[in-house]
């Protein structure tokens, strides 16, 4: 292990952190990691997505599913707002994921281009 | 698939689906004999023999849908590289996947990106433990989640900076293995 007494100072770090912070969970994000997405790439769109939420401190949780019969637009994730409409995104790359991420889930926008299917929740 | 590390995250998705809490992964790349054999094994539910044998038709799935493609793409992947695909389950014990290659095939494919790979086992499937073994001839590096785990307490695995810590550790010691740092 890198260094036991870096991991043991990160934890008393964390113990505090998760005391003080009690936030919302704000979203859901669903990634394809089939077959078929993570041959489409779908290893890095995860990569992306939990690189933008982490950097602008967002409480989205991060969840997987399976194929969901619409391989040629992988790779695909959805974004679920509580209260709101499924939206799945396909067609993706890392570049587009995380302006995504960031218009649906900071500005409230849609990104309508790369909007796949849409289901009332 | 482009890389051996895509189909272990393929593969351990199939695990986790089998409601496995633990999954072993060793990989062990062997110039002398010029051999790379991936395994991986699991606790999940296994299979019934008639399921075992239907695994490797690319239009059998254990699911709702009507194609599973994850398995016969590595088979086809190990034997065009002079290899060969093996699956061993018990119902109720669990599966054991192996996958042998000829290290030096042209058709071999490369390791790709194995620590990131297993970043997102454990960002995806923070609850379950993953034992990781990569031997370089007589080189072995060991990583397992439970270790840090109990480290941590609380604090759970996909934690941001607990994920990247990890995948830190994962990426030196990858390089370090075979010797590029």
């Amino acid at each position: 292990m890198k260094s036991l007494q870096e991991l043991r100072d990160m934890r008393k770090r964390l113990e505090k952190d998760m005391t003080a912070r009690d936030d919302k969970e704000i979203a859901k994000v669903i990634i394809g990691m089939g077959t078929c997405g993570i041959a489409a790439g779908a290893r890095d769109i995860l990569q992306a997505v939990s690189d933008e939420i982490n950097k602008r401190d967002l409480n989205v949780k991060i969840v997987q599913t399976g194929c969901i019969g619409m391989c040629e637009e992988e790779p695909i994730f959805d974004i679920v707002k509580p209260g709101e409409d499924r939206i799945t995104y396909g067609n993706l790359t890392p570049d587009n994921a995380r302006q995504i991420i960031v218009e649906h889930l900071i500005n409230n926008r849609i990104d309508t281009e790369h909007v796949i299917a849409r289901h009332n929740n | 698939m482009k890389d051996l590390s895509l189909h272990i995250l393929d593969l351990a998705e199939n695990s986790f689906l089998a409601g496995a809490d633990k999954l072993i992964l060793r990989i062990k790349e062997d110039t002398v004999k010029n051999q790379l054999v991936l395994v991986m094994a699991d606790n999940g539910q296994g299979m019934g023999v008639t399921e075992l044998k239907s695994v490797s038709d690319p239009f059998y799935t254990g699911r709702n849908k009507k194609v599973g493609l994850g398995i016969p793409l590595i088979k086809y992947n190990a034997e065009l590289s002079g290899g060969f695909l093996e699956i061993f389950s018990w119902s109720g014990v669990g599966t054991v996947l192996a996958a042998v290659f000829e290290y030096d095939h042209i058709d071999r494919p490369p390791l790709g990106d194995i620590p990131e790979s297993i970043i997102s086992l454990i960002t995806l499937n923070s609850d379950q433990d993953i034992y990781f073994y990569h031997s370089y001839d007589d080189e072995v590096y060991k990583f397992k989640t439970t270790e840090y785990r109990e480290e941590l307490g609380e604090i759970p695995l996909d934690n941001n900076e607990v994920l990247q810590f990890i995948g830190d550790e994962l990426k030196t010691n990858f390089r370090k293995l075979r010797g590029e740092i």
